[in-house]
């Protein structure tokens, strides 16, 4: 955690410490990983397979046919592609709204503002699920039933209160003098978000591009309620529709959670990469 | 889908930000645009778009697809748009629609929800387009499934996806164990309760002890409410009265009686498994551990694909000694009350539900059991060359039929029922009579309280 | 640098600064730059989010059937905290859910962490694997979780037999599903609270622990004079948050138990949503969501009240 000036023993120590955080992130690991092991196992078992006694870990041999019918039984790569195209640009849209409000509530002080930011928070008190129909009758007002419109639009709107909040935490830990700095050179409130508070709360940003990102692929109640024709589907829609009344077909659906879940995977695996230490504040002072 | 294409669209940029947000406006507008063609009601070549909702697997929805194919070359004028839901999402999304006036033209209600829908009036009374018909038309339907598609004496629904309870049984279990096979015993009429419970007995294997040791093997399945409601009637019991204004079972001493034949599947005979035993689907019929599974009709095409070790087929639930009845159920086919174009919605509705349809969901998928008496009849839908063989089990089950007592506010009072007998049934504590005891006062406070708002 | 409250009470400036600000220019006033850069959420909350709560606030106060709507007064209320057993019931489930899973959810996230910031080989593969139960869809999960708490062959029980216990029959038991469920829900802790504990930790400097190293400070001195008080701002959002979130806990109940057996798991938004959704009963479920939006506010207060105690912004207000 520390720089140390290290002697022969604290060398010594701080082997034993590696080595025990070191397992402790083996064990843990495998620990976190079941879930996700199962479904790989399952998805490449035969139906027979998926209900023997005991658990079979490794399906032998392995049925990579699931992933073809999986694919193919339903326009899976349609519902990709729209998956896509909802969950990149809301993701945008949601960011970019989110962390400009961020920055107004954490760095201007006006009358009112404490009022708004409290408004803001409550609207995460409600629960959804009675917001819903009134929601859905804006919608229908509109014409948008049916459409991505209903899916895409809000998150330009403030992107949630979540995703302010968090970032105006974040805005908050940064130190206001970077701000004052800029500001005596001549840059407007703009400029100053855009060239030292994004910069600095660059391991915020990830995480909230990654949560929004995460968030719009999995979404499965705003696709549910709002797109009616098949070729509008997402893929969360899609995975749900193997789940039948009369029993489902488990190694179909989990061969499709895998392909659902394989982007958000990476991207995750990807965006990590970016928690590098210290590379907010390196430079800067 | 002009909106995808400008995302791609590679643009010189000389200030990132605002190329960024400009090209987010264009999308936003794009996304809008390509909205506003939807509430049409004809194509471009001038025929009336009917719009069809139903729920189910991939499997299903190739099916409705040839049925409707079928229909619309028999239709030129009609294009039907299927939306196709997931089955376990299907009755929030519904009940978005019909609220909110966007429902689909016609569309499938299960029936546990269909007399709460019906009653609010959100379907199309269908009486006076079947006064329209010729006079004989609903004397082609069993009658029990048009009744189910009647709420207060009107008909809004016509049936679909119907069927009846029977068992599905092992022959290989049965073979090995050296019993004989069910249905010549039914048709012997020799297929009681107790001789069920005795065979279930006999094909219950366990690891040592007889009752308590680690099971292998069950002879029976248990279903859960209200799926065994014909060993109730068939003991001589009652759900509730003859109105479905209260639930009467605690005071008569016939409906304890077959209440408590059921639990004792699980707790006294040990056949059945319990909730323990059955989490994670480990005793299914399909994996050869459940010599009998009571099951619906539209079961068998699961069994049909993923069956292939052992040899099956089907028998009715088992008389009990005062009633002969077994459980019927289907899934109502209606039409939206604000529909612009009823007739066209008939003409589908009556397709979906004509001798056409049936032969292929029930003749050859057996995914259902026809309504239509002339399917029945027909050699074409009698003729089985893979199990079940036993096509007359499916008629005479559904001869049998009794419809549940699924009333407009079933679903409030089911839950309460579950809960009032859940540890009696899934943990074997108490008596069927002080289970039935405390189901009946809830319910009936359920049912006699305030509607609720 | 001060300690200063998340929310500085906004104190009306003298009459002097008043005048002044007449006089600036609109683009010199903190109260334009800031109304301007709400804007997007101010509009958003006034078009999709204003209308539907004042709409199911109204609502509470009906009986609505998804068809006939009928003002009733406070009936829905009345009925809810007088005559509702099932009310009370899903209440105290969702309060004992809430009291353990917060604090347990948190430390352990904070744990891992702290664990998932070192500098390791493959440390990109270990965040991974510690998140992915959180990309894993229910569905999936659900399965799993059955197989653990299975009572004859699920994991727990095996690893309890070896210790000499017989263990109980987990989500079959209704002494026992609740706290299966707490259980459950710790799987996640390698979840979403956990990236946002790993960017605060990303966000503290490493000259401060540099500084602090060179003072003589040893390991749990610096986490508790350094790490903890920087963090301190990720803290409050991840237990504000992780209040109103527990509070709403809903798709492990639907999905695991279904508020089974005998209503032991049934949880305050699942009865909500069986009401709206199941029986019809939209007004009740109004009035649920506005009693759970009084109960989330009052703690949500509390909390800001109590953060300018302990948490420390750097860049906080100055009075």
């Amino acid at each position: 955690m520390a720089v140390e000036v290290v002697g022969k023993d604290a060398q010594g120590a701080e082997r034993v410490k590696r080595a025990g955080i070191f397992l402790l992130l083996v064990f843990g690991s495998l620990l976190f990983s079941i879930p996700f092991l199962w479904t790989v196992s399952t998805a490449l078992k035969t139906n027979e397979q998926v209900f023997a006694v005991p658990p079979q870990w490794i399906p032998n041999p392995p049925v990579w046919d699931n992933f073809r019918r999986a694919w193919t039984d339903l326009p899976f790569p349609t519902f990709v592609w729209n998956t896509i195209f909802v969950t990149v640009v809301s993701t945008f849209g949601q960011v970019l709204s989110a962390s400009l409000v961020a920055y107004g509530f954490a760095r201007f002080k006006w009358r009112g503002r404490n009022a708004l930011f409290y408004l803001m928070l409550s609207t995460m008190m409600l629960p959804s699920q009675v917001t819903m129909i009134p929601v859905f009758l804006f919608w229908r007002e509109l014409g948008l039933i049916d459409t991505f419109a209903p899916l895409i639009v809000p998150a330009f709107f403030g992107g949630g209160a979540f995703t302010i909040f968090l970032l105006r935490q974040f805005f908050l830990t940064i130190p206001k003098e970077l701000d004052e700095a800029a500001m005596i050179d001549g840059a407007s409130p703009i400029r100053i978000w855009w060239s030292v508070l994004l910069p600095l709360a660059r391991p915020a940003l990830i995480t909230v591009v990654l949560f929004s990102f995460i968030g719009h692929w999995d979404d499965f109640m705003g696709p549910l309620i709002y797109l009616n024709s098949m070729e509008k589907y997402t893929v969360s829609i899609g995975l749900r529709m193997f789940q039948d009344m009369f029993g489902t077909q488990l190694e179909l659906l989990m061969a499709a959670s895998l392909i659902h879940i394989i982007p958000t995977v990476i991207l995750f695996f990807v965006a990590q990469r970016y928690f590098i230490k210290g590379i907010a504040m390196t430079g800067l002072k | 889908m002009p909106s995808r294409c400008s995302s791609r669209t590679p643009q010189p940029a000389p200030i990132p930000h605002s190329l960024t947000r400009r090209r987010v406006i264009t999308l936003g507008l794009a996304a809008l645009a390509a909205g506003c063609g939807q509430q049409q009601r004809v194509d471009s070549q001038g025929r009336t778009i009917l719009r069809y909702m139903a729920w189910g697997n991939p499997e299903q929805l190739q099916v409705e697809r040839q049925i409707i194919s079928a229909f619309e070359a028999k239709n030129p004028k009609l294009r039907v748009h299927l939306f196709m839901v997931p089955g376990s999402s299907y009755t929030d999304k519904l009940q978005l629609m019909l609220a909110s006036r966007t429902a689909p033209d016609v569309l499938r209600a299960d029936h546990y929800y269909f007399p709460a829908l019906a009653r609010k009036e959100y379907f199309l009374p269908l009486d006076p387009l079947v006064a329209s018909e010729p006079d004989e038309f609903l004397a082609d339907y069993v009658p029990v499934a048009v009744d189910e598609g009647r709420w207060q004496g009107k008909l809004y629904g016509m049936n679909v996806l119907f069927g009846a309870m029977q068992i599905y049984y092992n022959k290989s279990l049965f073979k090995e164990a050296g019993l004989p096979d069910p249905y010549h015993v039914y048709r012997q009429g020799k297929w009681t309760w107790e001789t069920f419970v005795d065979h279930a007995t006999r094909l219950t294997k366990r690891e040592g002890d007889r009752k308590t040791g680690r099971p292998l093997q069950f002879g029976s399945n248990m279903v859960p409410f209200p799926l065994y409601a014909s060993v109730v009637w068939n003991h001589g019991g009652e759900f509730t009265d003859p109105g479905m204004t209260r639930l009467t079972m605690a005071d008569d001493p016939d409906t304890v009686r077959g209440f408590e034949a059921y639990a004792d599947l699980r707790w006294k005979y040990r056949c059945a498994p319990t909730p323990a035993d059955s989490a994670l689907s480990a005793f299914t019929f399909e994996s050869g551990k459940i010599a009998m599974h009571w099951g619906w009709a539209g079961e068998s095409p699961r069994f049909r694909k993923n069956i292939k070790s052992f040899d099956w087929d089907i028998v009715p639930v088992p008389v009990g000694p005062k009633d002969d009845v077994s459980v019927v159920k289907g899934n109502q086919l209606v039409i939206n009350r604000h529909t612009s174009n009823p007739e066209q919605a008939w003409e589908f509705v009556k397709y979906m539900t004509g001798p056409d349809a049936e032969m292929l969901l029930c003749g050859q998928l057996r995914r259902a059991v026809p309504t239509r008496l002339s399917v029945q009849r027909d050699p074409r839908y009698l003729a089985a060359n893979e199990p079940p063989y036993h096509v007359d089990v499916f008629l005479e089950s559904v001869r049998r039929g009794r419809t549940l007592p699924i009333d407009w506010r079933y679903q409030e009072w089911s839950q309460v029922y579950n809960s009032a007998t859940e540890s009696y049934f899934n943990v074997g504590t108490g008596t069927a009579e002080s289970a039935l005891r405390a189901a009946t006062e809830r319910v009936n406070a359920v049912m006699n309280g305030e509607e609720g708002f | 640098m001060a300690v200063t409250p998340p929310i500085a009470a906004a104190a009306s400036p003298p009459a002097a600064a008043r005048s002044q600000r007449r006089r600036t220019p609109l683009t010199r006033q903190p109260g334009f730059w800031g109304m301007l850069f709400i804007s997007p959420w101010l509009l958003g909350f006034l078009i999709f989010t204003a209308g539907p709560m004042l709409t199911s606030l109204y609502l509470s106060f009906c009986k609505y059937d998804l068809h006939t709507l009928q003002f009733v007064g406070a009936k829905n209320y009345e009925v809810l905290l007088t005559r509702d057993p099932l009310f009370w019931k899903s209440l105290t489930n969702t309060a004992l859910y809430v009291l353990f899973s917060v604090p347990i959810g948190l430390t352990g996230s904070l744990l891992i962490a702290l664990l998932l910031n070192q500098k390791v080989k493959g440390i990109a593969l270990f965040r991974t694997a510690f998140y992915l139960p959180s990309l894993v869809p229910a569905v999936a999960s659900a399965l799993v979780w059955a197989w653990v708490f299975h009572p004859d062959s699920g994991i727990l029980n095996y690893a309890l037999s070896k210790l000499g216990i017989d263990g109980p029959a987990w989500l079959m038991d209704p002494k026992t599903a609740l706290p299966s469920l707490i259980i459950m829900s710790l799987w996640g802790i390698g979840g979403g609270r956990m990236i946002i504990f790993l960017a605060g930790l990303q966000g503290i400097s490493d000259e401060l622990y540099e500084a602090a190293a060179l003072d003589g400070a040893k390991g749990w001195t610096i986490f508790r004079n350094v790490t903890l008080p920087m963090l301190s701002p990720t803290i409050f959002f991840n237990s504000v948050l992780g209040i109103i979130g527990s509070f709403q806990v809903f798709t492990s109940a639907y999905i695991m138990t279904g508020g089974g057996p005998d209503n032991a798991t049934l949880m305050y938004v699942l009865y909500l949503y069986n009401n709206a959704f199941r029986f019809f009963k939209l007004g009740k479920a109004s009035a649920m969501a506005w009693i759970l939006f009084a109960i989330l506010l009052v703690f949500t207060v509390i909390q800001f009240k109590q953060a300018s105690k302990w948490v420390y912004y750097e860049g906080g207000e100055k009075e």
